[in-house]
């Protein structure tokens, strides 16, 4: 099974989900929602019978913009506050949901709501204590890396004149902490995967086969997901180049533009759906031979047996 | 060749080198300034020990009435002897948030001073410190002289003077070997006479270095030798006209004409580029990563000149240096000395934030408002940098856009004159200070706003109120008048009482005093607000009715539309002090318009009609000519609250927060 195959699987597998996708795209509206009717309430009471707000339809506006930040401010802060407990649910909320998605992928075929859900719940708990032990790794590895990196940044600030050599050096930084927490990030995924196929109890373990598939598998696993992050990369091009040309000026372009934007959460649903299919896929494909367990009876038991741990 | 031959050859030789060196070009067949003060600097550079070597010819005239006992000279490198100076208790170790390092400090001392009879005042300087008593600021000196200058006399002193550069701050200083030498040798305060800007008494205006303020000298010719290391590409005011090589060194002469400052400019990593505009040799010492933004810095000096020369006057000096500061002499960007300006920029500044072309525009502006009409900025900041900004607004509103002058970055626009206004309405307290403050007398953190962005903003809606073609009269009315000398805020004005009366007649008064005292004399804020619309609909008459004639007996129908009419009125709230004429416009729902005025005297009007249909909109200040109004949000009312902007931006925030949900989420 090579990364390409799996890629080609995983949007075919997400493609025939297609009721997944829609309770994914539900459930984040159903996060969404609340907040950006909040704002919605706080802007009509700023700006309330005032004509000053038709000045934003053509675009932005700094001056309109400005003046009613500057008298309605605390509102609209109440707005950017509420942002980060609702990062954190939506942060629990993809855990939870994972259980479900993978059991799907792995299992059932067919979404069953109850089912669905029944797995999320099952899985709850081992998936958060996965989290919380990946993100302790990640952490850990941040950490460790900025400390070598703290060093060659002071040394570039005290020697060079021009910041052109600091800006290059810290976004080389940037990349070169990203590939190793993108490391850890996909090692996560498998773990999960991991635990949904073998119905491991172990987050531990998990991790370890989550570490372990990665590194054996790696030109497997970074085309894979090479592929699948350019795909929703085109999609957002596409989007961005759509939503342009469109505007928002006008009753049917603003629904026009709301449509195109619940399209592009959809098609992002989709592709975190590819994703996990792309992994299971992969996973499944090129997973080691297991342990034959043979039980207290002697009697064998069939080669794919699944491993218990 | 007899010994006494090579004494004659020597001598010959160095009166040859002497004059060689002082032989300096004439710019100007007429002086475009009085000449007061008229200096011959020879300065050596140490740029191991980052030290100024110097020997001053000072010559000096009293063009007062009064018999002089005493001189008065800034010593402004002395702000950044310690943290005692006056700068540094105002401002901290810190200035625009450059942080004086330790080990950076900068000093000057006049290690001898002579009169032109030889003699020596050197032990009777004294540091006086007329602003606040702080007696550790060594900012100014007096001194006082055995005989008086007598009204009309021209005099010559001869200054040595030691210099030790700061780390740069406040736009002086070095830099590793980057070196920005402003405000750098004693120089000679303004002598005001009677009658004089302010003055009711001839007196020395010679103020400290204050951490918000900046300078204040008379006119005169340049003449500075700069020896340094051949390493160097050197820029300064005014025109270079000879380079001597003296072994590992080299001098380099320069001379400026009817200027009242002198800045020079030195590093080896200078990329030198050249460009002309009429006939100003513009020069641009660019730092080597950011030569592909070279550019720019031209693009928008020449909009800037040729902005100037059209609407205020022209550009009479043939040179003008532009300096590229590295990113840790950053402190050294954005300022301004005679035919020299520093700007800034950074490495990948993107083309949508226009902060070099700003700060070039702005920079450049100083060559009139300062750099020309050389008002006093210790006292009336707000004379230069007020209308400075103004011009700014105007010049990169011309030349980038009236909404895209500041930024323009991925469908984020910002002009820059609504930047300005944006910064002045903004602050949580518009009422701290009235713009025409002391400089160094605006409570902490107002400085800025208050000067620059205020005073612009008053600028911009007195230019509104009377008209753009008004306003290129009167203002360069007002340049023409008072270049190369030192206009004061009541000079400003008194342009305007003259000349706004003969263009509007007596639509402003007899004068703009009641204009000037409220915005910038006073701390008055406006806000306009169009408070209420309300419409009632008046019943058909029933009864007994008189009508040509006879006696009619009418009963009650159902509604006959063609005869409801409707009282409207209409509420204009005036929350701020501060009282301007505004215009509003009254709309009906049969499409009619009323245009109404208001003087703004008194905290409310009302508007009231009896019309067939009924008032649907209303707006204050229909035209947005008063920039001061601090919210123009509530300037306008209808009757339906318009929805669809604002469900546009729910829509917009829906997807945002979707957005964020899902990737930051991907994390779980």
């Amino acid at each position: 099974m090579t990364g390409t195959t799996a890629f080609r699987k995983s949007l075919a597998d997400a493609s025939s989900n297609p009721k997944l996708v829609i309770l994914l795209y539900l459930c984040g509206l159903l996060l969404a929602f609340p907040v950006a009717f909040l704002a919605h309430s706080i802007i009509t009471m700023a700006f309330g019978n005032s004509m000053a707000a038709d000045a934003l339809l053509p675009g932005f506006n700094y001056t309109v913009v400005h003046d009613v930040l500057s008298h309605h401010g605390e509102a609209f802060r109440t707005i950017i506050r509420l942002c980060l407990p609702l990062v954190l649910l939506g942060v629990f909320a993809n855990i939870f949901l994972a259980g479900g998605i993978l059991s799907l992928l792995v299992r059932d075929h067919i979404l069953a709501l109850g089912t669905f859900f029944g797995s999320c719940g099952a899985y709850f708990g081992r998936f958060l204590r996965l989290w919380l032990v990946f993100a302790a790794i990640g952490i850990a590895t941040f950490a460790l890396l900025n400390i070598p990196l703290a060093f060659v940044s002071s040394a570039l600030s005290n020697n060079t004149e021009s910041e052109q050599v600091i800006i290059i050096g810290t976004i080389a930084a940037a990349a070169l902490i990203f590939s190793p927490m993108m490391f850890v990030f996909l090692a996560a995924d498998y773990a999960r995967v991991f635990i949904v196929v073998h119905e491991a109890r172990s987050v531990w373990t998990a991790a370890g086969r989550g570490f372990s598939f990665v590194l054996n598998n790696f030109w497997a696993v970074f085309m894979l997901h090479i592929l699948l992050l350019l795909t929703l990369g085109l999609a957002t091009a596409a989007y961005l180049l759509l939503e342009g040309n469109v505007g928002m000026t006008s009753f049917s372009t603003i629904v026009a533009v709301f449509l195109l934007q619940q399209l592009f959460i959809v098609i992002r649903f989709w592709n975190r759906v590819t994703f996990f299919a792309g992994e299971v896929i992969l996973y499944t494909g090129r997973r080691p031979k297991p342990i034959v367990f043979y039980g207290w009876d002697d009697s064998p038991r069939p080669e794919d047996q699944l491993t218990v741990f | 060749m007899t010994s006494r031959s090579r004494l004659l050859l020597l001598t010959l030789l160095c009166s040859i080198n002497a004059l060689l060196l002082h032989a300096q070009p004439t710019l100007f067949h007429e002086p475009l300034s009085p000449r007061i003060a008229n200096y011959a600097i020879d300065v050596t550079l140490d740029d191991e020990r980052k030290t100024l070597t110097g020997r001053e010819v000072l010559t000096w005239r009293n063009t007062s009435p009064n018999a002089l006992r005493e001189l008065r000279f800034h010593l402004y490198l002395n702000a950044f002897k310690n943290n005692w100076s006056t700068f540094m208790r105002e401002g901290g170790s810190r200035h625009r948030s450059f942080w004086l390092s330790a080990g950076g400090w900068g000093w000057i001392d006049v290690t001898s001073l002579k009169t032109q009879e030889g003699q020596d005042l050197t032990q009777d300087i004294e540091f006086i410190h007329p602003d606040d008593n702080n007696e550790l600021d060594q900012t100014v000196i007096r001194v006082p002289l055995a005989t008086p200058v007598m009204p009309n006399q021209t005099i010559s002193l001869f200054l040595d003077f030691f210099a030790k550069l700061p780390r740069v701050i406040a736009r002086t200083g070095y830099a590793r070997d980057f070196l920005m030498v402003g405000q750098w040798f004693p120089k000679i305060g303004v002598y005001e006479s009677a009658g004089q800007r302010y003055a009711t008494v001839g007196s020395w205006n010679c103020h400290q270095f204050h951490a918000n303020s900046e300078f204040y000298a008379d006119f005169g010719n340049y003449d500075v030798n700069i020896t340094l290391p051949r390493k160097y590409v050197v820029g300064a005011s005014g025109t270079q006209w000879a380079e001597h090589d003296n072994g590992n060194n080299k001098t380099v002469s320069f001379h400026a004409e009817d200027v009242h400052d002198f800045a020079w400019t030195a590093s080896p990593h200078f990329v030198d580029i050249k460009d002309t505009w009429q006939n100003v040799a513009i020069r641009v010492l660019m730092q080597p990563q950011h030569v592909h933004q070279a550019k720019r810095y031209l693009k928008s000096v020449r909009a800037a000149l040729d902005y100037f020369n059209a609407n205020v006057g022209p550009y009479p000096y043939s040179t003008l240096t532009i300096v590229d500061p590295p990113s840790d002499g950053i402190a050294a960007g954005g300022m301004e000395y005679p035919t020299l300006i520093t700007v800034e920029t950074v490495w990948g500044m993107p083309d949508g934030v226009l902060l070099p072309e700003l700060v070039t525009v702005h920079e450049f502006g100083h060559q009139y408002w300062y750099g020309m009409s050389a008002s006093n900025e210790f006292e009336e900041a707000w004379l230069d940098e007020g209308l400075n900004q103004y011009y700014e607004g105007r010049i990169m509103a011309a030349a980038y856009g009236e909404q895209t002058s500041y930024l323009d970055l991925f469908g984020l626009r910002v002009g820059d004159q609504e930047y300005m206004r944006g910064a002045y309405t903004g602050l949580s307290n518009p009422s701290l200070a009235p713009p025409a403050t002391l400089a160094w007398r605006f409570p902490a953190g107002s400085y800025d706003v208050l000067t620059y962005d205020k005073t612009a903003t008053v600028l911009a809606t007195l230019e509104r109120m009377i008209g753009r073609p008004a306003m290129d009269s009167i203002m360069k009315t007002f340049f023409r008048r008072w270049r190369f000398r030192h206009p004061s805020g009541k000079d400003f004005m008194a342009t305007f009482n003259e000349l706004v009366p003969k263009i509007h007649g007596t639509t402003f008064g007899g004068s703009m005093d009641w204009f000037f005292n409220q915005t910038l004399f006073g701390t008055a804020t406006c806000d306009y607000e169009l408070s209420s619309i309300r419409n009632v609909a008046v019943p058909q008459m029933i009864g007994i009715i008189d009508s040509a004639g006879q006696r009619l007996t009418r009963y009650a129908k159902a509604r006959d539309h063609d005869t409801v009419v409707y009282r409207s009125t209409v509420g204009i709230a005036r929350h701020g002090d501060l009282r301007l004429p505004v215009d509003i416009v009254v709309g009906f729902e049969n499409g009619n318009e009323v245009h109404e005025t208001w003087d703004g005297q008194g905290s409310y009007k009302e508007l009231s009609y009896v019309q067939s249909s009924p008032v649907i909109w209303a707006k204050v200040d229909p035209d947005r000519k008063i920039l001061l109004d601090t919210d123009i949000n509530n300037n306008s009312r209808t009757v339906a609250p318009p929805s669809l902007p604002l469900w546009k931006y729910a829509v917009k925030i829906l997807f945002w927060i979707q957005n964020l949900i899902q990737t930051v989420g991907a994390i779980g």
